[in-house]
């Protein structure tokens, strides 16, 4: 039988011109083969078949200005064809979803069954001013702890959602807090504990306190101008450690490797341990900040300066956040488009709490949970200050920090309090030494770690007589070794442990330290320590105590390195376990292939006058991309990123040639679904639609610029923006890119000052080009006719994608 | 095996819809444009006057049409240029330029931009649809006149043509701007700039685009 393919509905366009057929009479097509391309002055577009079989006619030539229902082709088609016709995609993903659906409810009632744990104390809260009748309130608290011992945490949590819930329909419009006590989110029983030999490991972790310190002491001796950070990482050691020793997988020819994010300050700590490693020399770790005549190391992670050993620039605070959370999301989208395997592969990114007023660090928090991007791991390091104080003198930035992820759908895990003070929380039958944690604020939490046990004992405990009774059998020095969560390696290993093990969000753990820890008066908690580069002989001898380092007076007053033997055990097992892993890191390393060169009549056909068609050259663009969508080789690896303007470029075409990337696919039926150019979601969806949001789009572009090293597969990122809102508007995303060796194109699209006509002052751009001339590898141009801008395009895929 | 070079691609694409030539025939195109600039067009019918015009991007077409009209009108001979990268052009210059500093006694390298327009006759008059700045880059790298115009200010809502005049990058701007740049360098008088000015209902005493 002859089925006729028509013109579908193509929106608003009427008469529009055919300026390619892409099929001839007797070829064989299959359904969403494309037939022809169309071209507005705005747009160009492929319309697909809808049929399979033979051609027997076209009914069109190139030139023809067509419309809707208008006649295409006539295809001869068996009824065999019709028969064999392919669930439709949509109802495909409908059942999918309805089996995963299924598959999700099992899971939960799964969840449900979990034993009951028994829970020995429970804490009772202290009775809080508004309380109108302690004693109901009592009754209450009893029946939960009731609950919770008979049918376990899920029912009680059961139990208390619903009574909100009851409440809010009742008129009571208090919404539940996102806060939980200022405690540690996992239970001393609930730890999972390390398998690693602890004595060993702080060992080790001492040495590398040590020559971190050493390296940036011994720079600042030589040349005071150097500068350097100590403090950072001395609060961070402890939250490094745990992940290099246990965590952390490297990349190698049998796993892609997790990626991590290093804190830009605490970049010595990570030459520390590369020393021990034997990846560094100790002529390396005395050129420190002294790049220019030298092997010499960074300041900060810069792949630019040390391309084989830093993978990202995290120094610019609030670009680290940001662009980890889109690495997350575009190793979700390589997996999603079958381009990557699935193994497992985590993002982590250390951060530090001040770097969290920065909007970008936490502008991206919402879509990490949407996407449900359990591949990722926040670790904030929670050293209550910043440069020139406290970051939250008066309030509490843990619990700020945990409401803000709670709220936005993240995992959040709180590592507050060190083991010591786990028998103190469980013997505080009142609920009076939680209430004190809760009502202390930042401020004087810093404050009584620059001071001592007295100080604390008096100020902290002797708020009220239950706590201060509480500690009466505790020596000062007992309550000065009080550790926070995040210098104590059983904590922070329960917390990795819980958080690499999460499904479905991603995961924060927000980790209390002292910043400057163990660096004595001079150095710990205090307003300056974050500038703090010289040690005197005494803050040195007194280091070398606090952590045991094997040094003698003389070698310290030298500040001498320290690194044991290599058959010291010490220095093996620091190898064993990076070799468990799967290798060191950082390393940046690359063995991504080049991509075939595309054939050559992709561009030649921009190379022919247009005659008295006119178009512009972001249309001429378009049509390029296109066409490289055809070339099998080029189209998998084309990453096209918009933010929220594809129907300005004239790329709608684009939705349903290659679809947007949707990890849930597309729940719904689009509005314009009966049209050619529809809104179609899919979850192997090619195109980054970002929404308006420039910073996120060029997050995105960066990940996929550096794909080559950090999946080890060449793409070829394309984000295409209005010029005015690129380099103006993310210009330190664009230095990053640069310092990360990205590869890709960028397109400010309707450019040009007086060429944007009708939009105004903010958003013609007359100076896009100066600013990207201030990045050195950044190779720009301005073309007028089709032909340059198909030179141009061709010279940068060679240059930047294809074998030599 | 060469590597794959770590350079990204900044890219400029217009909104404007004109109809596009074939390539030129001449085999260092493709270099030219990759390199920065090619010479698109001449205009060599008078031989007695000639200025050397450089564009970018849109306002290249504005220059085409200009010099269109002063070899029609004013009998001035042209070579346009198609520059499709003031950026790289400096980029070259700063390099052939530091190059021939540091080593005086070796053979002196030219610069593109020099080869280009080196050997070329009359000025140079440059135009882009950005700042001056845009195209004054390349000014150190070469001895001849040179003169730049651009979008210099704060855009503001209007018609491509109105805009394009606000900012003195028009085609007639061009042309009034040409004349006079040819009566500075002595080569013509100056009554044929002061004719197109009055023709093109150009005001000489209008502030500068940028305190508007």
């Amino acid at each position: 039988m002859t089925e006729k393919l028509v013109v579908p509905d193509i929106g608003d366009f009427e008469d529009v011109e055919v300026i390619e057929i892409l099929v001839k009479e007797g070829d064989q097509i299959k359904v969403n083969d494309p037939v022809v391309t169309i071209e507005s002055d705005k747009s160009s577009v492929e319309i697909p078949s809808t049929v399979s079989g033979k051609i027997e006619n076209i009914a069109i030539k190139v030139g023809d200005k067509i419309s809707k229902d208008d006649l295409l082709l006539n295809v001869s088609s068996s009824s065999k064809i019709l028969d064999d016709k392919s669930i439709p995609k949509d109802t495909e993903s409908i059942i999918k979803q309805a089996e995963a659906a299924m598959a999700q409810k099992k899971e939960e009632t799964v969840i449900s069954q979990e034993p009951v744990r028994k829970k020995e104390q429970s804490i009772i809260q202290v009775t809080k001013s508004g309380d109108i009748d302690p004693l109901e309130t009592q009754d209450w608290l009893e029946s939960l702890s009731a609950v919770i011992s008979k049918n376990g945490n899920q029912r009680a949590h059961f139990l208390i959602k619903e009574l909100i819930n009851k409440a809010y329909r009742e008129g009571a419009n208090i919404p539940y807090t996102q806060n939980t006590p200022y405690i540690n989110t996992i239970p001393p029983e609930a730890e999972v504990k390390s398998n690693g030999d602890q004595n060993i490991e702080r060992r080790i972790r001492s040495l590398i306190r040590w020559n971190a310190a050493a390296m940036v002491v011994r720079a600042n001796k030589k040349f005071p101008e150097l500068g350097g950070h100590i403090g950072t990482f001395a609060s961070a050691a402890t939250l490094y450690d745990v992940g290099m020793n246990h965590f952390w997988r490297a990349k190698n020819n049998k796993f892609g490797g997790d990626l991590v994010y290093f804190q830009g300050h605490s970049a010595p700590g990570m030459y520390a341990r590369a020393f021990l490693e034997g990846r560094l020399s100790e002529k390396q770790l005395d050129s420190f900040r002294q790049e220019v005549n030298t092997d010499g190391l960074s300041s900060y992670p810069h792949p630019w300066l040390m391309p084989k050993f830093w993978q990202f620039p995290t120094v610019s605070m609030g670009l680290g956040p940001m662009l980890a959370i889109y690495q997350a999301r575009y190793m979700k989208y390589l997996i999603n488009r079958g381009l990557i395997k699935d193994e497992g592969r985590k993002v982590w990114a250390f951060l530090g709490d001040g770097e969290m007023d920065e909007p970008e660090s936490m502008g991206a928090i919402g879509l990490a949970a949407r996407e449900k991007l359990d591949n990722l791991i926040f670790v904030i390091n929670c050293n209550l200050q910043r440069l020139d104080g406290p970051v939250r003198g008066n309030g509490k930035i843990i619990q700020e920090l945990e409401g803000s992820f709670r709220g936005s759908g993240w995992n959040v895990i709180k590592v507050i309090w060190g083991s010591y003070w786990d028998s103190l929380i469980a013997n505080d039958k009142t609920g009076h030494l939680v209430k004190i944690m809760n009502e202390t604020v930042d401020g004087e939490y810093q404050a009584m770690k620059a001071r001592d046990g007295a100080y604390v004992r008096e100020k902290f405990f002797g708020k009220y007589s239950e706590t201060h009774e509480l500690v009466s059998s505790l020596s000062d020095k007992d309550i000065w070794r009080l550790n926070r969560g995040g210098h104590d390696p059983h904590k922070v290993f329960a917390a990795y442990d819980k958080a690499s093990k999460n499904q479905g969000s991603p995961t924060v753990i927000i980790a209390k330290t002292i910043k400057g820890y163990g660096m004595g008066k001079t150095g710990e908690s205090v307003n300056t320590t974050h500038q703090t580069k010289k040690l005197d002989v005494d803050d040195l001898m007194y280091y070398r105590d606090r952590f045991d380092v094997p040094l003698s007076d003389e070698q310290v007053r030298n500040i001498e390195y320290f690194k044991p033997d290599d058959k010291s055990p010490e220095i093996k097992y620091l190898k064993e376990r990076r070799l468990n892993l799967g290798g060191f890191l950082p390393e940046r390393t690359t063995y991504a292939k080049p991509i075939k060169t595309p054939s050559k009549d992709i561009f030649d056909f921009m190379k022919v006058s247009t005659g008295e068609k006119e178009m512009s050259t972001t249309m001429a663009l378009v049509r390029m991309l296109t066409n490289l969508l055809r070339d099998k080789n080029i189209s998998p690896r084309l990453v096209p990123i918009i933010p929220d303007e594809a129907r300005t470029f004239g790329m709608e075409g684009f939705f349903q040639k290659i679809g947007i990337y949707a990890h849930e696919g597309q729940k719904y039926e689009p509005e314009d679904a009966a049209q050619l150019s529809s809104y179609r979601e899919d979850k192997s969806g090619q195109v980054l639609e970002e929404g308006i949001n420039e910073a996120g789009a060029m997050s995105s572009w960066i990940a996929a610029a550096t794909a080559y090293t950090n999946h080890d597969i060449e793409m070829i990122p394309i984000y295409i923006f209005y010029s005015m809102f690129g380099f103006q508007r993310v210009g330190d995303l664009a230095w990053a890119a640069g310092d990360s060796q990205a590869r890709g194109f960028l397109i400010g699209a309707t450019a040009g000052r007086t060429t944007l006509a009708g939009e105004g002052l903010q958003h013609q751009d007359g100076h896009s080009h100066l600013i990207a001339s201030t990045i050195p590898n950044c190779v720009t141009y301005d073309p007028t006719f089709h032909y340059e801008l198909a030179v141009i395009f061709r010279e940068g895929m060679r240059r930047m994608h294809e074998k030599k | 095996m060469k590597k794959n070079e770590n350079v990204f691609y900044y890219i400029t694409t217009m909104n404007e819809n004109y109809s596009h030539p074939e390539i030129p025939k001449d085999k260092k195109c493709e270099e030219g444009i990759l390199k920065g600039m090619y010479k698109i067009k001449e205009y060599n019918e008078f031989k007695k006057t000639k200025i050397q015009l450089l564009g970018s991007g849109t306002i290249l077409r504005e220059m085409i049409s200009a010099a269109e009209i002063l070899q029609n009108d004013y009998q001035i001979d042209s070579e346009i240029w198609s520059v499709t990268s003031f950026n790289e052009l400096r980029k070259d210059g700063m390099e052939v330029e530091r190059y021939n500093l540091l080593n005086p006694d070796k053979d002196q390298k030219i610069s593109y931009v020099d080869q280009c327009l080196g050997k070329t006759e009359g000025p140079i008059m440059a135009a882009s649809d950005y700042m001056r700045m845009h195209s004054d880059q390349i000014r150190p790298y070469t001895n001849k006149s040179f003169y730049s115009l651009g979008t210099d200010g704060f855009g503001r809502s209007d018609t491509r043509k109105k805009l394009r005049k606000f900012f003195e990058v028009d085609k007639e701007h061009l042309v009034a701007y040409s004349l006079s740049v040819l009566a500075k360098e002595q080569l013509i008088t100056s009554k044929y700039a002061k004719e197109a000015i009055k023709k093109y209902n150009i005001n000489g005493e209008r502030p500068m685009p940028t305190k508007l």
